[in-house]
This record gives C-alpha cells, sequence and structure tokens, in this order.
C-alpha cells in the first residue's frame, strides 16, 4: 500500500502545477486531507510531505518563507535518514 | 477497500485536470513559482523516504523473499536518490538567494526529470517493497 500511496503523490506532483482553477485546487486539498489518516495508519513518512504540500497548496501562489525553511527541515531529515540506510545496505550488499 | 476507494477518488479528482495543460505550457515557457517548487521538493522527499524504507529491508537472498532488497535494485536507487537531491537543492537554493522571485524552468525541468526517474525505479521495485 505504500507503495500505491507513493506513486499517487509522485502523480499528484507532475499534475499539481498544471492546475490553475482555485476549484481544482481546493478539490485536490480536501482529497489530499483525506489521505492523512491513511497515511498515518499506513506510511507514516508520508505524512510531513503531504502536509507540506496541503499547505503550499492553500497559499496559492504565495509560497511563503516559512514554508521553504520547513521544506529545508525535512530535506535535511529525509537526507540524513536515506545516508544511513544506503551506507548500512551498501556495508551488506559487500559481504559475500 | 477502503484505500482501494480512496485511492480511486484521488484518481478521478486529477483527471479533470488535463485540460489545463495548455494554459500551463503557456505559463511555464517563462518560469517557475515557489510553489511549484515546493510541492515538487515535498514530493521528492516523500519517495526519498520510501526509497529509505526499501533499503532499510534485507538483502535478498533467495530464500528470504518476497519482501526483500535487491543489491542491485539499491544501487540504482541510491543513485538516482542522490543525483535528484543535487537538482532539488539547486532549485532550493535559488529560491533562497532570491526571494519572491520566479524560478528558472531549467532547473525545475532537470528536478522533475530527476523525480521521475527515481519514481520509475522504485515502480520497478515495489514487488518487494510494498
Amino acid at each position: 500500500m505504500s507503495a500505491i500511496i507513493t506513486a499517487v503523490i509522485a502523480l499528484l506532483g507532475q499534475i499539481l502545477p498544471l492546475v490553475q482553477n482555485s476549484q481544482q485546487i481546493a478539490s485536490i486539498i480536501v482529497t489530499l486531507i483525506q489521505i492523512v489518516p491513511v497515511l498515518v495508519k499506513e506510511a507514516q513518512d508520508l505524512v510531513q510531505p503531504v502536509k507540506n504540500i496541503i499547505a503550499a497548496l492553500q497559499t496559492n501562489a504565495a509560497t511563503t518563507e516559512e514554508q521553504m525553511a520547513t521544506l529545508k527541515e525535512l530535506d535535511a531529515q529525509v537526507d540524513a535518514d536515506f545516508e544511513a540506510a544506503a551506507t548500512a545496505a551498501s556495508a551488506q550488499d559487500a559481504q559475500p | 477497500m477502503r484505500k482501494i476507494a480512496i485511492i480511486a477518488i484521488l484518481t478521478l479528482a486529477l483527471g479533470g485536470c488535463a485540460n489545463l495543460k495548455h494554459d500551463w505550457d503557456v505559463l511555464t515557457s517563462v518560469q517557475v513559482t515557489p510553489q511549484a517548487v515546493s510541492i515538487a521538493g515535498n514530493t521528492f522527499d516523500a519517495l526519498e523516504a520510501t526509497a529509505t524504507n526499501y533499503l532499510r529491508l534485507a538483502k535478498c537472498t533467495g530464500s528470504n523473499g518476497p519482501i526483500c532488497r535487491d543489491p542491485a535494485a539499491s544501487k540504482k536507487i541510491i543513485t538516482a536518490v542522490r543525483s535528484s537531491r543535487v537538482a532539488r537543492n539547486n532549485l532550493e537554493q535559488f529560491f533562497a538567494d532570491h526571494p519572491g522571485q520566479l524560478g528558472p524552468q531549467g532547473l525545475y525541468d532537470a528536478f522533475q526529470s530527476a523525480i521521475n526517474t527515481l519514481q520509475g525505479i522504485l515502480t520497478l521495485t515495489s514487488g518487494a517493497s510494498k
């Protein structure tokens, strides 16, 4: 299920910039809000990115500096987690 | 079943957006907004978190499947994430250096391309990571 949700989020990332109609944006925000409880149960790691996307959509085109700062914090966190996992996986794969 | 229904609703909600592509193409022939960058950045972070979860799986040995990690796929994922991260950082740095301005389309396209590549690899490995 996590893989499906991730695929949907990636799809959203590609389609959302195409949307210029406020009603469409409102509809997508509602849908994303409905997904959050499922993410909490199934894919906790995806909750914060989805919440950030909702916040970005709610500000129209004027993404605030605060939102960019929040994104940078999330970047640092997921980067650190990934590098730790990548290091461990590479070490495991190097063993016969 | 409830989760499948949610995905179906989301897919339907997105279906109506396609006819707006022309307007967006016109707009994006110039520059991209911080909002689009924020959405793309968070999308990538979601994919990177999923990639991290995949790398945390035990290495496939031939007898511990189907939920295991393929070393060959792991290499591709690590390369794709690190490459995408460079594109993300370049784009976010532009907005940090130029607050309130629109960003260059080229940096955004490079980031979206990197996201698509990573998504493609994760889709191929989803059989093991789901």
